[in-house]
C-alpha cells in the first residue's frame, strides 16, 4: 500500500514538473493588417440654390425658362424625386393658374429651345409640382444620378393667355425640394 | 414587416438556448438620404393701371379723345356709350376701338351730332388679354 502510493506521488510530481516547465512548444501568429472599411456618402446639391426661375410683372402669355442643374456630389448613386410648395398670401391662387414644364434633355433651356428637344418629366400647375415619389425605394418617375454627375433640368413656367383679370397683382413663391436616397440595397 | 435583417443563437447560462431575432418595417431602414432645396421662385403678375384723365372734343363729326398715360400696359381699349344726358354712370359699353402702345395716348371717333344725344367714352390700359379693372376714366360730350 505504502508502495503504491509512493508511486502515485512521484507520477504526481512528474506531472506537475512537465505542467510547469514543459509547455514551451512552437508557437506562431500570422497578422492580416489594413482591413480597411469606408463608408459612402450622399450629397444632392442643387444650383442655384435659390430664385431659379421667376418673373416679374408677369401678364397672360408670359413664360420663363431656366435650368436647375442636379449634382450627386457623393460616392454613391442616388435615385431623387421632387416635391414642391407654393406660397398663396393674397388668396387669389396664381400657383394654381401658372403652368409649370419640367424637361430632362433640353439643349437649349431657354423660352424659345424649350420646345425643341428633351423629355418632360413634369407638366401640370405650379402648385401640384412634384415627380417621383421620395418614400423610400423606387419609385414611378424617380429619377438616377450616378455618383459624382449632374443632370440638367429645364423649368418652364407660363400664364395662360385665358387667365382672367382676378390674376392681375398676384403674387407665388414656390420652393422645390430633392429629396435622395441610396440606391444600393434599396430595391 | 418587410424582413428579418438579423438572427442569432445565444447561450444563456442555464444552458438555454434561444432565438434573437430582429425585424424591419419598411422606411425604418437607416438608409443614406439627402435633401436639398431651391427656394424663392418668386412670380407676381402685373396690376394693370387705368390711363389718366380722359378729355373728348367735339369737332365737326369727330370726336377727339385724349387720356394720360397708363401704367404696366402695353395699349389701350376705348368705349362708347350714348345717353340722353351727361352722365355716364349707368350706360351700357360697347368697345369701338383699341390703340397699341402704351404711349398712344390719343384716339380720334368719327359719330355724328345727334341733337339731344350725348356719347360718352371710357378708355382702359390693356396688357395683353388683361384690362385696368378700377378708375377707368370716363367723359361726355355732345
Amino acid at each position: 500500500m505504502f508502495r503504491k502510493s509512493l508511486v502515485l506521488l512521484i507520477i504526481a510530481g512528474l506531472l506537475a514538473t512537465f505542467a510547469l516547465t514543459g509547455m514551451a512548444l512552437f508557437t506562431s501568429t500570422a497578422t492580416v493588417a489594413n482591413n480597411t472599411f469606408t463608408t459612402g456618402t450622399l450629397v444632392l446639391t442643387a444650383t442655384p440654390s435659390t430664385a431659379a426661375i421667376t418673373y416679374s410683372n408677369m401678364a397672360p402669355g408670359d413664360q420663363v425658362t431656366a435650368p436647375i442643374v442636379l449634382t450627386n456630389g457623393g460616392t454613391l448613386d442616388l435615385r431623387y424625386a421632387m416635391t414642391s410648395s407654393s406660397t398663396n398670401a393674397d388668396g387669389k391662387g396664381l400657383m394654381n393658374q401658372l403652368q409649370l414644364q419640367i424637361k430632362s434633355g433640353v439643349t437649349t433651356c431657354t423660352n424659345a429651345g424649350f420646345g425643341a428637344s428633351g423629355t418632360q418629366v413634369y407638366s401640370g400647375t405650379l402648385a401640384a409640382a412634384a415627380f417621383g415619389n421620395p418614400a423610400q425605394g423606387q419609385q414611378p418617375g424617380d429619377r438616377t444620378l450616378a455618383a459624382g454627375t449632374n443632370e440638367s433640368l429645364c423649368f418652364n413656367a407660363s400664364l395662360p393667355l385665358t387667365t382672367d383679370n382676378t390674376f392681375q397683382n398676384a403674387t407665388t413663391t414656390a420652393t422645390f425640394t430633392f429629396s435622395a436616397e441610396q440606391v444600393a440595397n434599396n430595391p | 414587416m418587410r424582413a428579418v435583417v438579423a438572427s442569432g443563437w445565444v447561450w444563456l447560462s442555464g444552458g438555454l438556448l434561444v432565438t434573437l431575432l430582429a425585424f424591419a418595417a419598411p422606411g425604418m431602414g437607416a438608409l443614406l438620404r439627402s435633401t436639398t432645396q431651391v427656394a424663392g421662385n418668386v412670380f407676381y403678375t402685373a396690376a394693370v393701371g387705368a390711363p389718366g384723365a380722359l378729355s373728348a372734343t367735339r369737332q365737326g363729326q369727330r370726336v377727339q379723345l385724349t387720356w394720360g398715360t397708363g401704367t404696366n400696359g402695353d395699349g389701350y381699349l376705348i368705349f362708347r356709350a350714348t345717353n340722353t344726358a351727361p352722365t355716364c354712370a349707368t350706360v351700357t359699353w360697347t368697345q369701338i376701338a383699341s390703340v397699341a402702345g402704351i404711349n398712344t395716348t390719343n384716339y380720334t371717333d368719327r359719330v355724328k351730332k345727334v341733337a339731344g344725344q350725348w356719347y360718352c367714352y371710357q378708355v382702359r390700359t390693356t396688357l395683353s388679354t388683361w384690362t385696368s379693372q378700377t378708375n377707368n376714366p370716363t367723359t361726355a360730350v355732345q
